[in-house]
């Protein structure tokens, strides 16, 4: 059928054909699943702003509760690397060392812990109103990004306060972020999606969290790890832009180019594969719920 | 003219489990349950699901403008179709063309977080259910002054009465411009007066030269608002068709329900309310229990069973009950009885009875219905509550004088006296 010519003839009572609805047992195209998801960019929007005002109406000292987190846990780490174990820190002050990296992981541990539980949390407008429902995981993780920003602006203060300064490399922090917010997005993603059958799945984020935490430099500079390990460690996606960032604040050694590289690769087919996954849970999920 | 909407051989199935079986989605029940299909030696079979349609083989076209009524008993698969239609779910066949952006109103509320004020809400209400947000700043006066909330629209919800929320919820809905509304009956929210008001503004939607799908148990608002309807039964298009054919054979439909039998189970958890959850409602004749047909003299009784969760001092409950064609006959409520009249109603399952009286309704169709108040309507009378038909046929007195069905809506058998004057 010329379905085309026709809506030529009564525009006045459809709208564009873009805005039409073809729903059928086989689900909709990529191109299609695409175009809808960029139409979404104020749904997005609204919902990053309700995680954030939500978490920041809650708490009366809400940006201190951003910056403790990563602040304490380096300060933690700090006495026991820095002081009882006294792990190399690339010459800097352990605090001021540690911090910058810890700052980058707990965009990606927050990240992809609230991105893994979204879905089921919001499991009422799910069954209830449809959008492309990809923009829940999406924005539970990328609300963590406010937190990051808060959180890396300390870095100024503290660096003042250890009488650290800054390297000249400082813009490179730029290429560190975006792998690592496409890991957390992906593995939200992969979980949030999973989960939606297998519930127990989300037991499993905080694990997985952990387990990667102490497989990347973040508490410890690269020299340390065996000659053997210390290609595991740059293939690990997450190293080497932890290992960037660092850098670019402090001016610790850099990681190869090819780790930068393969890390941009290495997070980007994960989220390939994590929104494939999604798209094919995403028909069934209201009824799932 | 192009239709609006084209459906062709929709249907949509879900996999029934075995009874016993369920999906829990923990690893010990998935691991407990691959033990066992191991030691019976079938890790490998297929499980048998029972496959059932939930709706099947629907095909029609909908003209734009035009305000169709989706009728038919609960469990005849309206909702589902709303919800394939609005895509929150997908069918097993068939498929469906819809020429425009398509607003769903199946709940008051989608959205709505209490933390934030009404003016946040509006916002992020809107867009979930598919605004832009410049089409919401467009409407904003609008939507606050339908809801009269211009005083509070800066509080926090969770600040709210009930009665606000859901006129705030109601209002952000009803302001959706797409070209294509399905609307739930059950969105006619709050008091009276606001209820007169949705309903008044959903007719408005109506007359606006949008293509409106609505779901409605009540016959006058399906007459008002629409100018088609089509029947649902089991899933199956039954019949479509100008609405007062529809109307009609929708009550006639209602009337067959009484093959069904006298009891009416909540198998599916529906109604759920931490006040009052209807659990079952039965009807027997107190003089022959197991007879499944009443007279004019039965003395019938009615027993609802129910839970309550959370203690409530002021819960009121009732029958309704109703001829076919809507129009109430009496009611009748718990705290009518003086001795229950401040009796505390504590958590737990209760079973509340009641005799009706006998001698009393005419001969005819009826359809009892649970209603439930605290404080507000819980089950409101006419919004699809749990309900069962009640038909009386035969013993027109207890004296032969009537040999046919009297003339009236009730016939009293009242006691006459003759005086010497």
């Amino acid at each position: 059928m010329t379905d085309t010519k026709l809506v030529h003839q009564s525009s006045d009572t459809f709208s564009p054909e873009s805005d039409w609805i073809r729903i059928s047992s086989k689900g909709q195209g990529i191109r299609e699943g695409l175009r809808e998801l960029l139409n979404t960019g104020d749904l997005l929007r609204m919902l990053i702003l309700r995680h954030l005002k939500i978490r920041f109406a809650q708490t009366a000292m809400g940006a201190f509760w951003v910056v403790l987190q990563p602040l304490m846990t380096a300060l933690i780490f700090s006495v026991l690397f820095g002081v009882f174990v006294k792990v190399p820190s690339d010459g800097l002050p352990y605090v001021a060392f540690a911090y910058p990296g810890m700052a980058l992981w707990t965009l990606f541990a927050q990240g992809f812990d609230r991105g893994s539980t979204s879905l089921v949390l919001e499991e009422r407008l799910i069954t209830k109103v449809y959008f492309p429902r990809l923009v829940i995981p999406l924005s539970a993780t990328l609300s963590a990004i406010a937190d990051f920003i808060i959180s890396t602006l300390l870095i100024f203060p503290l660096a003042l306060a250890f009488g650290v300064s800054l390297s000249w490399r400082l813009p490179l922090f730029l290429i560190a972020v975006p792998p690592i917010l496409f890991l957390a997005i992906a593995m939200g993603v992969l979980t949030a999606s999973l989960s939606v059958r297998y519930r127990d799945l989300r037991q499993v984020a905080p694990f997985i969290t952990q387990l990667w935490f102490y497989a990347t430099p973040v508490v410890f500079p690269l020299k340390v790890v065996p000659e053997g390990l210390k290609n595991a460690v740059l293939w690990n996606p997450a190293g080497a832009p932890v290992l960037l960032f660092r850098s670019a604040f402090f001016g610790t050694p850099m990681p190869p180019m090819w780790s930068i590289m393969s890390s941009y690769l290495i997070s980007i087919l994960l989220l390939t594969l994590a929104v494939t996954i999604f798209r094919k849970v995403e028909r069934g999920m209201a009824d799932w719920l | 003219m192009m239709p609006m909407i084209e459906v062709q051989g929709l249907g949509k199935s879900y996999a029934m489990l075995q009874p016993g079986e369920k999906w829990s989605g923990d690893f010990a029940d998935i691991a407990a349950d691959a033990l066992h299909r191991l030691m019976h030696g079938q890790l490998f079979r297929r499980r048998k699901h029972e496959i059932f349609w939930a709706l099947k083989d629907l095909s029609f076209s909908v003209q734009p403008g035009e305000v169709v009524a989706l009728a038919g008993h609960n469990g005849a698969g309206k909702s589902t179709l709303l919800k394939v239609l609005s895509r929150i779910t997908s069918p097993n066949e068939g498929s469906a063309l819809i020429r425009g952006r398509i607003g769903s109103l199946l709940e008051v509320g989608t959205g709505f977080h209490p933390d934030l004020t009404g003016r946040e809400n509006v916002y992020l209400a809107g867009t979930i259910l598919g605004m832009r947000r410049q089409e919401v700043a467009a409407r904003f006066d609008e939507i606050v002054a339908f809801a009269e909330m211009e005083a509070f629209i800066d509080t926090k919800v969770k600040r709210y009465s009930s009665g606000m929320y859901l006129r705030l919820a109601f209002s952000v809905a009803a302001h959706l411009s797409t070209e294509v509304l399905l609307v739930d009956e059950a969105l006619a929210v709050g008091d009276v007066n606001f209820q007169r008001k949705c309903m008044g503004k959903m007719g408005q939607i109506a007359g606006q030269g949008r293509t409106v799908f609505f779901v409605s148990h009540s016959v006058s608002a399906m007459r008002t608002l629409c100018t088609r309807g089509i029947l649902l039964d089991h899933g199956r298009q039954v019949m479509d068709g100008d609405i007062e054919t529809i109307v009609q054979a929708y009550l006639a439909h209602g009337a067959k329900v009484s093959d069904l039998g006298n009891e009416w189970t909540n198998v599916t958890d529906n109604f759920c309310d931490p006040f009052f959850q209807p659990l079952s409602l039965r009807l027997f004749d107190e003089d022959a229990p197991g007879s499944p047909s009443f007279q004019y003299g039965s003395r019938i009784v009615a027993e609802i069973e129910g839970k309550i969760e959370a203690s409530a001092p002021d819960l009121n409950i009732g029958l309704v009950i109703s001829t076919p064609e809507g129009t109430e006959v009496f009611r009748t409520f718990l705290r009518d009885t003086l001795a229950l009249v401040e009796t505390r109603l504590e958590p737990g399952n209760h079973c509340f009875r009641v005799g009706l009286p006998c001698r009393i309704l005419n001969e005819g169709d009826y359809r009892i219905e649970i209603v439930a108040l605290h404080k507000q309507w819980i089950l409101e009378p006419g919004k699809g509550n749990p309900s069962l038909p009640l038909a009386i046929h035969g013993g027109f007195g207890t004296t032969p004088y009537w040999i046919q069905r009297r003339p009236g809506t009730i016939a009293p058998e009242l006691g006459w006296s003759i005086q010497p004057s």
